[in-house]
């Protein structure tokens, strides 16, 4: 009996072992980093490239219309293109599949370093010349820059993805039913400006006006949430002392000012309670005149132009009271990548390219509401100015807010930063210190007392975090 | 017949019988052989690659694995995030039991309703076969604090739905109360039906009282279906995710180890450290399931 029961427990370690053997080679088998050599696109080779996105049917409809052009273009080339719904699946489904990769992708930009750490991605710095680089905004470019020896993005040499848009966030608002408000109560209150930012304090007043006002006997919230991140870069606060993300920036009395600032917002009743009040929530209750403000990007224009019944418009992020405070807002971004294992590395890159610099797309993409234009001069003139856009709806009217958050060269009091994520190799760090102020937007605990007690833990996050780069 | 023949015909019928045997033998590895080598394959296997990524801080991008030991369990016993969904998912397990004896208690009723009975117990079954999603958006909106059935109705102003640890567990543990109790009343009706009702009778010509009745009779032969409700009840609770993706929408106060796993493999791409946690779930299932059968004697349906 002794015997038998050793046997079973000795096949069935064995078994463990050899099939887990054999999991481990399989997936260990024929590792491909690829080269960085550079390769000429030749007009008379066929090119079969895989292209993997992510978006709604609508974008993935519109970027079949896109590489069908490419094609047309380039007969030469064949582009087979492929999209996952969501984000976080997509995600995971390019980790697991890193030695197998599609030959252009897109790269968000919560995952950007740990694939230019990573050496699979083709550097497109010797694909670009200085012309198509000077086209496109600095910012556009400069975020997927990555420098090896320091191991931070946004600087040095190597560029390893071509933006598909930057993402620029703005408060939105509901004109019409503002306007009706001050109407109907006779409030003495004017539009909000769209180039001068007001201050927290400023604004938490003008909130103050629409409190508890009702319309059709609904109560109106005057604010769906109000963004973390606007609020702490733009009270001249910041996650970290440097864009290294190496070390805490937490306990700053400006950091924790702007925390509070949030919280209060939600206490005061200005505000959603902001577990609930996530974005998908916000939107419909944005749609059904239950929140005044909500927050947008460009890539929300053409859900809104669909889903809402009225017109709305955009404010720049409001400004912290700290001293040298300015109006930031946080830009998310995705980028097209290239597999540097890729067999057709110079078609791959032509497509990478032709999405990202070519005015064709960027016009396409901007007529359908899809994206702000990747070059400079065509955002500036003819986005902002609606040119082409007859027929289609015409606001948010001030989309110079947006422009004015990704254009560096102007003087302005406003600016946009990359999300604290972009900086770290994962998440973690980030959401461990988010879920610490729960209680804060509660309303239990003040910003000082959590961020007093978690700043060491945060540090220890951020070091553990940073230890994942080689 | 000569002794030789006698031989060779003994022979002959002895390997007959030996190949029947074998065939037989070979019959039955190839009916079990389709579950046996899925476990293996998927189960088995996907364990000890667990295991083995347990001890290791894999890098998915890079390819490259390195043995950090026992690292990724001490530093999750050292996590205060896992402390906390170590806890909660026990908490919550709490609408089992309870889930349990309210559906015993409306089984009794039913077995006992003379008119109704299909009506209702359909009726009170619903939940069991309605997507449990559905039934956490639902939920959501009774919940919330803001013009929320509950607070409505109890003129209360509490949010169950906020950052308060104990009232999101509390939301959570009334609607998994909810959701399974029609599910136990299907099976334990199934069981008292079959209770002959002449036990109860001898035990009234004794001198029994109803509730020793229920005590003595309904209890002791219902041990068998509450045994199984618990037990699965337990091990679907250990794994619990949904409950703090969808209906806490990821809040400290509802994170279940599963949620965990999911936060650091999934979300994070940290395998090694996912996978010890992994291990660390299934090493207590494992615990509680052979405690759970050491005990199954309790549960045995003995009339006194």
């Amino acid at each position: 009996m002794k015997k038998t029961l050793r046997a079973t427990i000795g096949v069935a370690v064995a078994a463990i072992l050899s099939l887990s053997c054999l999991t481990m080679t399989a997936c260990g088998v024929g590792d491909n980093f690829g080269s960085q050599e550079y390769e000429a696109f030749d007009p008379d080779k066929q090119y079969q490239l895989d292209f993997l996105g992510w978006g709604s049917v609508a974008e993935q409809r519109n970027f079949q219309y896109m590489i069908n052009q490419f094609m047309k273009e380039n007969p030469n080339v064949k582009v087979f293109y492929n999209a996952i719904s969501d984000t976080t699946t997509y995600s995971q489904n390019l980790i697991n599949r890193a030695n197998n990769l599609p030959d252009v992708f897109y790269v968000p930009d919560w995952d950007y370093i740990k694939w230019a750490d990573s050496g699979r991605l083709v550097d497109f710095e010797k694909y670009l010349d200085e012309e198509e680089i000077n086209q496109m905004w600095q910012k556009s470019i400069d975020i997927f820059r990555y420098d090896e020896a320091t191991k931070t993005v946004g600087t040095g040499d190597k560029i390893y993805g071509l933006p598909k848009d930057l993402g620029p966030l703005a408060l939105v608002y509901n004109k019409d039913l503002m306007v009706k408000l001050i109407d109907d109560y006779d409030l003495d209150v004017e539009l909000p400006s769209a180039t001068e930012p007001m201050t927290f304090t400023e604004f938490t007043a003008y909130l103050e006006n629409f409190k508890g006002l009702k319309v059709d006997k609904e109560t109106v919230i005057p604010l769906a949430y109000y963004d973390v991140q606007s609020a702490v870069y733009s009270n001249n606060a910041n996650f970290y002392t440097d864009d290294s993300a190496t070390t805490s920036a937490i306990d700053t009395d400006n950091f924790i000012d702007a925390i509070q600032f949030v919280a209060d917002l939600s206490t005061k009743g200005l505000a959603a309670e902001y577990s609930e009040a996530s974005s998908g929530s916000s939107f419909s209750k944005f749609a059904s005149n239950t929140y005044l403000f909500t927050w947008m990007g460009p890539w929300d224009i053409a859900t809104f132009w669909e889903g809402l019944s009225f017109e709305f418009d955009v404010i720049p992020a409001p400004k912290g009271d700290a001293e040298g405070a300015r109006s930031c807002a946080p830009i998310g971004t995705v980028a097209y990548g290239v597999s540097a294992a890729s067999q057709n590395k110079a078609a791959a890159v032509r497509l990478a390219k032709y999405l990202a610099c070519s005015e064709d797309c960027a016009k396409y993409n901007y007529k359908l509401g899809q994206a702000m234009p990747n070059i400079k001069d065509m955002a500036k003139n003819d986005w902002i100015n609606n040119v082409e856009l007859a027929g289609v709806k015409q606001y948010p009217q001030s989309k110079q807010v947006f422009v004015s958050v990704v254009d560096d060269e102007t003087d302005d009091d406003i600016y946009g930063k990359s999300r604290p994520y972009y900086y770290t190799y994962d998440k973690n760090a980030y959401n461990k210190l988010m879920d610490q102020f729960n209680t804060v937007w509660s309303g239990l605990k003040t910003a000082r007392e959590v961020i007093t007690g978690y700043a060491s833990t945060y540090q220890s996050e951020l070091t553990k975090t940073r230890n994942q780069l080689g | 017949m000569p002794a030789e023949l006698d031989l060779r015909y003994t022979k002959k019928l002895h390997k007959r019988r030996m190949t029947d045997k074998t065939r037989e033998a070979i019959f039955g590895y190839v009916f079990i052989a389709v579950p046996v080598i899925g476990f293996l394959v998927f189960t088995l296997s996907a364990l000890g690659y667990s295991l083995f990524m347990s001890f290791t801080n894999f890098n998915p991008i890079k390819n490259v694995f390195t043995f950090v030991g026992f690292d990724n369990y001490t530093s999750i016993f050292k996590d205060d995030f896992f402390i906390t969904a170590f806890g909660n998912t026990w908490i919550m397990l709490l609408s089992i039991p309870i889930g349990t004896f309210l559906g015993f208690l409306l089984a009794i009723y039913l077995n006992k309703l003379a008119r109704g009975r299909v009506i209702l117990m359909i009726l009170y079954y619903l939940p069991a076969v309605t997507s449990s999603i559905a039934i956490m958006l639902v939920f959501r909106d009774i919940f919330r604090s803001d013009n929320g059935l509950i607070n409505s109705l109890f003129g209360m102003d509490l949010k169950w739905l906020g950052a308060d640890p104990w009232l999101i567990k509390i939301a959570i543990i009334i609607k998994n109360v909810w959701g399974s109790i029609g599910g136990s009343m299907i099976l334990y009706l199934a069981i008292l039906t079959t209770i002959p009702k002449s036990y109860y009778e001898s035990a009234r010509v004794s001198g029994a009282k109803p509730l020793h009745g229920f005590v003595d009779i309904t209890m002791p032969m219902a041990n068998s279906t509450t045994f199984y409700i618990i037990t699965t009840g337990i091990m679907a609770g250990l794994q619990s995710y949904a409950d703090s993706a969808i209906f806490g929408n990821g809040l400290p106060g509802s994170r279940t180890i599963v949620y965990y796993i999911w936060q650091n493999g999934i979300n994070a791409a940290q395998y090694g450290y996912a996978s010890a946690a992994s291990m660390i779930l299934a090493f207590m299932i494992l615990i509680i399931t052979i405690f759970l059968f050491r005990f199954s004697s309790m549960f045995r349906s003995n009339i006194k």
